[in-house]
């Protein structure tokens, strides 16, 4: 390895630790608080805690604020802290048909059973900043609520579960049935993953994976670098029960969509099938939950032609915090690398003269 | 659904500082013990115990040296769900400090391929670490030139039975010597030492 150990600079280390602890925590105006964080941010603590691989919504605020609002940063500081803690088992495979729906639409069907709820999103209003809200924030915080209370008054209570559009589909023979679980699942905080892996491990990288990373890929596939140009089917957003061994230990909020994808022939089936392509994430994050479900769905594809169809391509330069660590250390001293190189740089002009 | 709990908090403090001595070895550290002991695993020493919370779960194996070790990885094993092992499989080993250098020898010590897969080896030493027995001598990783501390006969007796064992690198075992007072040292299996001032009689 061209690499040489770090002598020397002890002190200026020493002291570059200090002042980041001052740029962290040394502000002259008011100090966040973590529950300010988590209610104010909420988005961004769902974004670590996926990437960071661990649910823990106020350690993710912790996280935050001390990588001073970096994701990257952050779900660095949340996967090394998980992976200092002990591990008491498997949690029991969570059921999402029990989702406390917050939101749930499908663009793939107007009518569908139970209906849509749109629930608080962005996707159709218009993307100003709101400085007639920022301008008056205890009057938006009125608004706020009177808001809330007309809505609860006027709505109707949501049902506690719904149907899946992708069992409806199922049911009436136009949809691929889904393949039986394997008896063991890759753990891939656990094994060394070989490619091609399967689609448990797959789908635990996806989970894992950066935001950014994984729409640019999804984004590539659906822009022609591939054939998958999804419907959704299904998206949720809501809380499940998680259990340990039939214990209940609480409930988690996730993203789950499903994608339906171009008809093909099934094994031995004659007639033409939708697929379907799946992604879950932990908190709100639908843009990572749509990426995942397109990137499944490409890597089932038999051909590998285009970057989203191949597994190590995907799977391997996704991983926010790996793809970080590798970027970030081009940072630290190179110098026996880079003295090799103008030796050889020198060597070669002397030859030429 | 989860807390900050003074439990979870000090054992990150541990798993601090058990990385803080083995990245600097011959440097002592002191855990931050809780003052009200747990009633389960009565007889495992405290330092032993936060040592175990911290580093063991149902992924890894343990495994007892001395008499007294293996009580205390059996106790372990029942009360935390670590698997128990055989001495030579076993990933993390409980032991007192009169092991000798043919047991020592058992440890799993990893492969040239896999040198991560070696024993990390946690000693109790009842009667302290620290003491005027004789000193022993650090170098290697982690060390500026050499280190020296003053230790107990009983960790001396320890590194000397140590001091014989030698492993091709990057193959060997970690291990973490602890005390009643909660004094922990780390010695990294690339960790040279020596007994410079050898006890008396």
């Amino acid at each position: 390895m061209g690499y040489v150990a770090v002598k020397g600079g002890e002190k200026a280390i020493l002291n570059s630790e200090e002042l980041l602890v001052a740029k962290t925590f040394g502000h002259e105006s008011e100090p966040i608080e973590v529950h300010q964080i988590l209610e104010q941010f909420a988005l961004a603590v769902d974004r670590v805690m996926g990437e960071g691989g661990l649910y823990w919504p106020k350690l993710a605020a912790y996280a935050l604020k001390q990588a001073l609002g970096d994701s990257f940063e952050a779900a660095f500081l949340v996967r090394a802290f998980r992976s200092s803690v002990p591990r008491r088992g498997y949690t029991d495979p969570i059921d999402t048909r029990k989702m406390r729906v917050h939101r749930r639409i499908s663009a793939a069907f107007k009518d569908v059973p139970g209906g849509q709820i749109l629930g608080a999103t962005p996707d159709y209003g218009l993307r100003f900043i709101r400085f007639d809200l920022f301008e008056n924030l205890h009057q938006a915080r009125i608004r706020a609520k009177k808001a809330l209370e007309n809505l609860a008054r006027a709505g109707i209570p949501i049902p506690d579960s719904f149907p899946k559009i992708v069992d409806i589909l199922r049911e009436q023979g136009l949809l691929v049935s889904p393949p039986s679980a394997p008896r063991i699942l890759t753990d891939i905080t656990m094994e060394t993953v070989s490619i091609p892996t399967s689609r448990s491990a797959r789908l635990q990288f996806l989970a894992r994976g950066e935001t950014g990373g994984l729409l640019a890929l999804a984004y590539s596939s659906m822009r022609g670098y591939g054939q998958i140009h999804p419907a959704i089917g299904e998206l949720r957003v809501g809380d499940v029960p998680v259990c340990l061994e039939g214990r209940p230990l609480g409930w988690i909020r996730v993203t789950e969509c499903e994608v339906i994808s171009r008809m093909e022939r099934g094994e031995d089936q004659d007639d033409p099938h939708f697929t379907m392509g799946y992604g879950l994430c932990f908190g709100q994050n639908e843009l990572k939950a749509i990426s995942m479900a397109v990137l499944d769905r490409t890597m089932q594809m038999d051909v590998c032609e285009t970057p989203a169809q191949d597994q190590e391509f995907v799977l391997l330069h996704t991983d926010g915090i790996e793809a970080m660590g590798f970027c970030l250390h081009y940072k630290l001293p190179h110098y026996v690398t880079f003295q090799a190189d103008l030796n050889q740089l020198r060597g070669v002009r002397r030859q030429k003269k | 659904m989860f807390t900050l709990t003074e439990e979870v908090l000090r054992v990150q403090r541990c798993y601090r500082t058990l990385l803080h001595v083995l990245s600097r070895p011959g440097t002592l550290a002191r855990l931050d013990l809780p003052i009200e002991r747990k009633n389960r695993l009565v007889s495992v020493p405290s330092p032993l115990l936060l040592a175990c919370e911290c580093l063991l779960d149902e992924k890894v194996t343990v495994s007892g040296l001395t008499e007294r070790g293996r009580l205390w990885a059996e106790e372990i094993s029942r009360g935390m769900r670590v698997k128990l092992a055989e001495l030579e499989e076993a990933d993390f080993v409980l032991s007192g400090v009169e092991a000798s250098a043919s047991e020592l020898l058992s440890l799993k010590r990893g492969s040239l391929l896999a040198p991560e897969e070696g024993a990390t080896l946690f000693v109790y030493v009842e009667e302290g670490i620290k003491g005027d027995a004789g000193l022993l001598g650090f170098a290697g990783p982690g060390v500026k030139g050499r280190l020296s501390l003053r230790v107990s006969a009983a960790v001396l007796d320890w590194a000397s039975q140590r001091g014989k064992l030698c492993f091709e690198y990057p193959m060997g075992f970690e291990a973490f010597l602890f005390d009643r007072e909660g004094n922990v040292l780390g010695i990294p299996r690339a960790c040279e030492i020596e007994v410079l001032k050898p006890r008396r009689g």
